[in-house]
């Protein structure tokens, strides 16, 4: 939607409503987040610092990453499976692209330490933080 | 629950791009972007997801649950717009196009002149191709052009501006050369040797003249230099400013926003001051002055006021809180209405003036939006004493022991580059004066505009730069550390971003004190020692640190 590309009118709609929708949760999910890190302990933030990027990169091939059966069922062979999830070049841009605004949630929280910030680059979910929520990441970021 | 957009807006349209229902317009590209005073939120449309709060450099967009009453006439202001240009056809999203990359492989050095706004909107827009690197140099050792040196200092939510300019920064590629000036340390010549790209921003930093008689007179001064001595730029610290005079009385000729500025400075109490980041011996010369009344001329009509409708309504705010005093003078004609700049004059004109003699009203000062006036000479001996107007054929004499001429910025040649005088200007075709060599700015468009303007203006030199680039430049000589040893050769004194970061820390650190912002330092040598001092390496801790015991160094050093 964002490349002004055509779109079949009703998928263009439901994505729409279903943008309008997401944008209010997430609003709120980071106003309310905003709002309550200052308060965490010490010892909950830093476990947090690390679980987040676990729970984050999990939830991420949850929802992008075909399972073996849909895979076995669309015929795509393992060596296209391991390009595309996470392998190639462009591939790893695409994901680590995808965690910008969560990056900037991140650290707007303080849950971004010297420890933590290894485990977003080992997991392949680095990068700039968005400046803003949906900013478009650039090819230098 | 709607957001609203307000007064300090700078149309720089992040927040198009954030909202994730294209309710914000107009947006760049459509008609009207290059001329709104600033942006507006649909709020039929709107549902309220805050995002576009979160890509506001300036914190202009609330939601309209907390508005303060000064704030309240920017519902409507938003809603006007629509019922003006209700934009039926929109895409869902507001459409971004993919990023554009060069064909050439690079790497690329540019070199950008000026680090007001427009230079730093250049350096952003070219950094986000990592085969370009970027040099931004400034004649002084603070960056931020006029954001610093202009910007009215009760406008704090404009400041906030300095975070995005931190995060363009803080960007790999990145480097400062302050305190360097162009055509004085370093040539042009000097710049295009080394450099693929050389991008001029140097604003345009002149005032222009009223051509009348009793121009040169002390007390007759430009709103420029005395919008640069209130925010404590190097050059203006000295300029001798008669606010002590018999009469009580200012008068600015123009009526844009900057002579709106500088009203609002001479005429609010000192102590709505003191917690900005005004520079402290003007501030201590405020608290001084006799000034009691500024007169704001306009040589037209309300109709033809220069100044904005969110800076009206600012000032609006001000007179309805009791802050200020605002008179509307029309010379007898009934204000003219129509649209909702004139609603809003109307209404001032239309509140009870406060009796009293301008020099003997205590407490509150005025502002007089004077129109139809035109200023023909101005009188004094040795110094300022009044000026003689024209209204309607009919000559008066105001009292007066200060003139300021706030009739528009001017850009003055700049070393090396070819000049349109005229317009103050350098020639160029679409920030182009010759392959390799780049405007923009106020020194390409000329001084109109906000400071989020310069982003589009920025973005489209930078795709010359980059049809440039992959049509092939000549490749410069040298790389990018003996060009920090060529500048540091001719500028040992040079500051970098740390050193920036010193002076910034510094003066977040004196301003602390008395609880404001900042304190500016405003002398240069002040500023280069400050930078100096920060970036010399002390030790953190009072005990070797954990890595020096183990390998008997520290790697910070
Ligand atoms: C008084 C005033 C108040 C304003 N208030 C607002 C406001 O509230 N909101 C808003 O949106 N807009 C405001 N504006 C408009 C806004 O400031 C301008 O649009 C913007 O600053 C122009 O940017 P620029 O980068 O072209 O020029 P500048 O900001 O002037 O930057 C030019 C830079 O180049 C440097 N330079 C000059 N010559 C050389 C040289 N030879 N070598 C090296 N460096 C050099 C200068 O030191 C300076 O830092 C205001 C303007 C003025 C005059
Ligand atoms: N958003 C903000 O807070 C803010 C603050 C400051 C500046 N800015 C921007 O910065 C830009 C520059 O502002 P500006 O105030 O310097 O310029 P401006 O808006 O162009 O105003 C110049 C004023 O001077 C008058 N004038 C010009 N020549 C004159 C003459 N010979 N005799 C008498 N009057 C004369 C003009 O009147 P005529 O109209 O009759 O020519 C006009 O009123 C503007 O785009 C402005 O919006 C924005
Ligand atoms: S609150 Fe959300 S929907 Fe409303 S204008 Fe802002 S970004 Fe758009
Ligand atoms: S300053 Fe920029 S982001 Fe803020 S409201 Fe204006 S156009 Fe939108």
């Amino acid at each position: 939607m964002r490349a002004g590309d055509d779109m079949h009118p009703m998928l263009q709609r439901i994505m729409q409503i279903h943008v309008a929708e997401e944008a209010r949760h997430i609003g709120f999910a980071h106003q309310y987040l905003q709002h309550h890190a200052p308060k965490l302990k010490r010892r909950d933030r830093a476990a947090l610092s690390v679980i987040v990027p676990v729970i984050m990169k999990w939830l991420c091939n949850e929802i992008l990453v075909p399972s073996k059966q849909a895979q076995r069922d669309m015929g795509i062979p393992d060596a296209v499976m391991k390009d595309l999830y996470w392998d190639a070049p462009e591939s790893e841009k695409f994901l680590r692209d995808l965690f910008g605004d969560v990056r900037m949630l991140a650290e707007e929280t303080g849950l971004l330490n010297p420890v933590s910030r290894r485990l977003w680059r080992a997991l392949g979910i680095d990068g700039r933080s968005s400046r803003f929520r949906s900013q478009p990441a650039s090819a230098a970021a | 629950m709607a957001y609203v957009v307000t007064q300090s807006c700078c149309a720089d349209a992040s927040c198009v791009i954030a909202c994730p229902v294209n309710c914000i317009h107009p947006a760049p590209g459509e008609p009207g972007f290059a001329e709104a005073e600033m942006l507006y939120v649909d709020a039929t449309a709107c549902v309220g997801c805050g995002a576009c709060a979160t890509a506001c450099p300036v914190d202009a967009i609330k939601p309209d649950t907390v508005l303060t009453p000064d704030e309240q006439p920017f519902v409507a202001i938003n809603a006007d717009y629509f019922d003006c240009f209700p934009h039926p056809v929109r895409t869902p999203l507001s459409v971004v196009a993919k990023q554009r990359r060069l064909t050439r492989r690079g790497p690329f050095r540019v070199a950008v002149v000026g680090a007001g706004p427009a230079g730093l909107y250049t350096a952003d827009e070219l950094l986000k191709h990592p085969e370009v690197s970027v040099d931004v140099y400034d004649r002084l050792p603070t960056p931020y052009g006029l954001v610093r040196a202009g910007v009215a200092p009760d406008h704090h939510h404009t400041k906030r501006v300095e975070k995005l300019f931190r995060a363009i920064e803080e960007q790999p590629g990145f480097r400062y050369f302050l305190g360097v000036e162009i055509g004085r340390d370093l040539t042009l010549a000097d710049l295009e040797a080394q450099y693929d790209a050389v991008v001029y921003s140097v604003g345009a930093s002149a005032d222009r003249s009223l051509g009348i008689e009793g121009e040169q007179l002390p007390g007759s001064l430009s709103a420029t230099d005395l919008v640069g001595w209130y925010n404590g730029h190097p050059d203006k610290v000295d300029l001798d400013v008669p606010l002590d005079g018999t009469s009580g009385r200012a008068v600015v000729v123009g009526n844009g926003n900057v002579a709106l500025d500088v009203a609002r400075i001479l005429a609010l109490d000192p102590a709505a001051l003191e917690h900005t980041d005004i520079a402290a011996l003007p501030w201590a010369a405020l608290c001084r002055s006799n000034v009691r009344e500024v007169v704001v001329l306009g040589r037209r009509g309300p109709a033809d006021a220069a100044f904005t409708l969110p800076e009206l309504v600012g000032l609006a705010g001000l007179a309805e809180s009791g802050a200020i005093d605002v008179v509307v003078d029309t010379g007898g004609a009934p204000p003219p209405t129509g649209t909702r700049k004139l609603e809003v004059l109307a209404e001032l004109a239309a509140r009870p003036a406060r009796p009293a003699r301008p020099a003997a009203a205590p407490g509150v000062r005025r502002i007089v939006l004077r129109f139809h006036t035109t200023p023909v000479r101005i009188a004094g001996d040795d110094r300022v004493r009044a000026v003689e107007v024209v209204r309607d054929g009919t000559t008066e004499v105001i009292e007066a022991d200060l003139v300021l001429r706030a009739i528009g910025y001017h850009g003055r040649p700049v070393a090396d580059l070819p000049y349109d005088a005229a317009t103050g200007t350098v020639p160029h075709v679409d920030g182009r004066v010759r392959p390799g060599l780049y405007v923009a700015g106020w020194v390409k468009r000329g001084p109109t505009g906000f400071i989020g303007t310069n982003k589009s203006c920025a973005e489209g030199t930078v795709a010359a730069i980059l049809d440039d680039l992959d049509a092939g430049l000549p490749t410069p000589v040298g790389s990018l550390a003996s060009i920090a040893s060529v500048v540091a050769g001719r500028c040992p004194a040079y500051v970098d971003l740390a050193g920036w970061r010193a002076i910034d820390a510094e003066e977040r650190r004196r301003g602390e004190r008395r609880s404001r912002p900042r304190a500016k330092i405003v002398d240069v040598d002040e500023m280069a020692r400050v930078a100096r001092a920060g970036t010399t390496p002390t030790p953190r801790r009072g005990y070797p640190s954990l890595r020096r015991l183990v390998r008997g160094f520290d790697g910070r050093t």
